[in-house]
């Protein structure tokens, strides 16, 4: 009996659902972090706490973070064993990362609604106090994947270079989110901004944002599959 | 699956580990590999599961090129000696995940080898026992039944008995699905009976590649006493002698013809095949490996 091949959706499909359980652990662990520190704190907003949505924002990021750079060496040696190419690989751990970052703003959306019935509170993201739900969606959405997208980076790069490529790639990363922040963070305030004396958000329209989060991203892309295109499987 | 390297080097920096290969795997056959340590019988291996791109030449199969092939990649599967030590996944659910990736898949014929190897499905991989290990992979190898199988040295870890139940299985399976199935291996001796042609690598080059009754016909053993064995074997190439008492056993590298045995019978020399392994040890002895029988 053959079977059909589609193996990036097959990809796509178990890629999404283990990455997922994995982040059942670290979701469930933030909430009760967000739970005790709201229980013992209270309303007061001296924490800085604007709502679990805002909250879980960088668990997230470091969460993606990390599961980008075991894709390599974890998965696609796992899948090339199998007998799926690079290509379907990097297709469906793409898409798969796309759609858990697009799972994971669902469940924190679904989580700060509930707290908003219970205790009704002002949510304030970067993206000001009237900003459509839809644009932060995607603006969280996006941000959460490039986190994965560093990650990848990473590594691939030293699955196939090794040391150098690590030393390569880590910069790569550390601009690529640098850049991310410069786009969409208004918070910003890092020595190396200051230094630049660069301005964020206030000089960058939403549009120009979008479009250049998606070069960036188109970019990273093309690095990482040229990274792993032909790359060498270890056994 | 007919599976054709033409001119096939693979370098890794200035070492050539496989060096200007030509060669075919016809369909259905099962090939022995063999060649000593370091002579590329995993790089070759590693080349046709895509694992590795060839620096120079081609390797096709269905006259397309293998390597990235979405088509001809998921009917490769490569048995080796896998590290196992992240696979924190119980045996049933590895096996699962493998046969949503392999068309040929039999869920049934796994669990069969599962039983017969006494594999505990239960039991999380990287908790299995080094023989249970090898016996997973070539469960996994078997059961996909890929039209190309490679094996390398994958009865590594397995007791005598257990790895006389793998090729058992290898010969049992391959009668009822013949496709391509590549052994490579050390235990030549052990394992001689399994392959219809025989590969032999030596420092990345082909030595030979023939039908394995053509290859033992090389050869024959000769036993009988000393004095006549020494005139009967005098003006041919000897692999091996051994001596016991006044018996005398010479291996030797001459195609006998019939006026030949029947001389050795009537002085009395018993005339035996040459082993596989001798005739490996013969051909890739380090110095003379250029020389051709």
């Amino acid at each position: 009996m053959k079977k059909f091949n589609r193996n990036e959706i097959k990809v796509t499909y178990d890629m999404t659902t283990v990455q997922l359980g994995w982040a059942a652990w670290m979701i469930a662990i933030t909430l009760i972090i967000f739970i005790g520190i709201r229980y013992f704190f209270g309303d007061k907003n001296d924490l800085g706490i604007d709502g679990f949505f805002v909250f879980i924002e960088n668990p997230y990021k470091i969460f993606m973070l990390v599961i980008g750079i075991l894709s390599v060496p974890s998965f696609l040696s796992f899948y090339v064993k199998l007998g799926v190419t690079r290509k379907q690989y990097f297709i469906g751990t793409a898409f798969s990362s796309a759609v858990l970052s697009m799972i994971f703003m669902v469940i924190a959306m679904i989580i700060g609604g509930i707290e908003q019935l219970i205790a009704p509170a002002e949510v304030k993201t970067f993206l000001g106090a009237n900003a459509p739900w839809l644009t932060i969606f995607f603006v969280f959405t996006l941000n959460i994947f490039i986190y994965y997208l560093a990650g990848w980076l990473i590594g691939a790069g030293y699955y196939r270079y090794g040391g150098w490529g690590l030393f390569f790639t880590i910069n790569g990363a550390v601009g690529l989110i640098f850049m991310m922040d410069l786009f969409w963070s208004r918070e910003l305030n890092t020595p190396l901004h200051r230094f630049l004396s660069l301005q964020t958000l206030e000089n960058f329209s939403l549009v120009i944002s979008f479009v250049a989060s998606f070069i960036l991203l188109a970019i990273s892309l093309w690095v990482i599959r040229s990274l792993t295109k032909r790359v060498r499987i270890k056994m | 699956m007919e599976i054709v390297l033409d001119r096939v080097t693979m370098k890794f920096g200035d070492f050539k580990a496989i060096d200007d290969l030509s060669l075919k795997f016809d369909e259905g056959k099962i090939y022995g590999l063999i060649g000593r340590n370091g002579a590329g019988k995993t790089t070759l291996l590693s080349l046709l599961a895509s694992f590795l791109e060839p620096s120079e030449g081609s390797i096709t199969a269905k006259g397309e090129a293998l390597f990235e092939n979405p088509e001809l990649m998921q009917h490769v599967t490569f048995v080796y000696e896998k590290d196992y030590q992240e696979e924190t996944e119980k045996v049933k659910a590895y096996l699962e995940a493998v046969e949503a990736y392999k068309p040929f898949y039999d869920a049934q014929y796994a669990l069969e080898l599962i039983r017969a190897f006494r594999i505990p499905l239960n039991k999380p991989v990287n908790e299995l026992s080094k023989g249970m290990l090898s016996a997973l992979n070539v469960t996994i190898g078997l059961a996909s039944r890929s039209p190309v199988t490679l094996f390398d040295e994958a009865y590594s870890g397995m007791d005598a008995p257990t790895r006389e139940i793998f090729y058992q299985k290898v010969l049992e399976d391959h009668a009822l699905h013949p496709r391509t199935i590549v052994l490579s291996t050390h235990l030549v001796s052990e394992m001689d009976y399994l392959f219809e042609e025989v590969v032999i690598l030596h420092k990345g080059k082909l030595v030979l590649k023939e039908p394995i009754d053509v290859l033992l016909e090389k050869g024959a053993s000769i036993t009988g006493s000393a004095e006549n064995t020494d005139l009967f074997a005098q003006n041919m190439k000897k692999l091996h002698t051994q001596k016991l008492g006044g018996t005398k056993s010479v291996t030797v590298l001459e195609t006998l013809s019939d006026q030949q045995r029947l001389q050795a019978r009537q002085s009395g020399l018993e005339i035996g095949p040459v082993s596989l392994q001798d005739l490996f040890t013969h051909l890739t002895k380090e110095g003379d490996s250029n020389e051709k029988i």
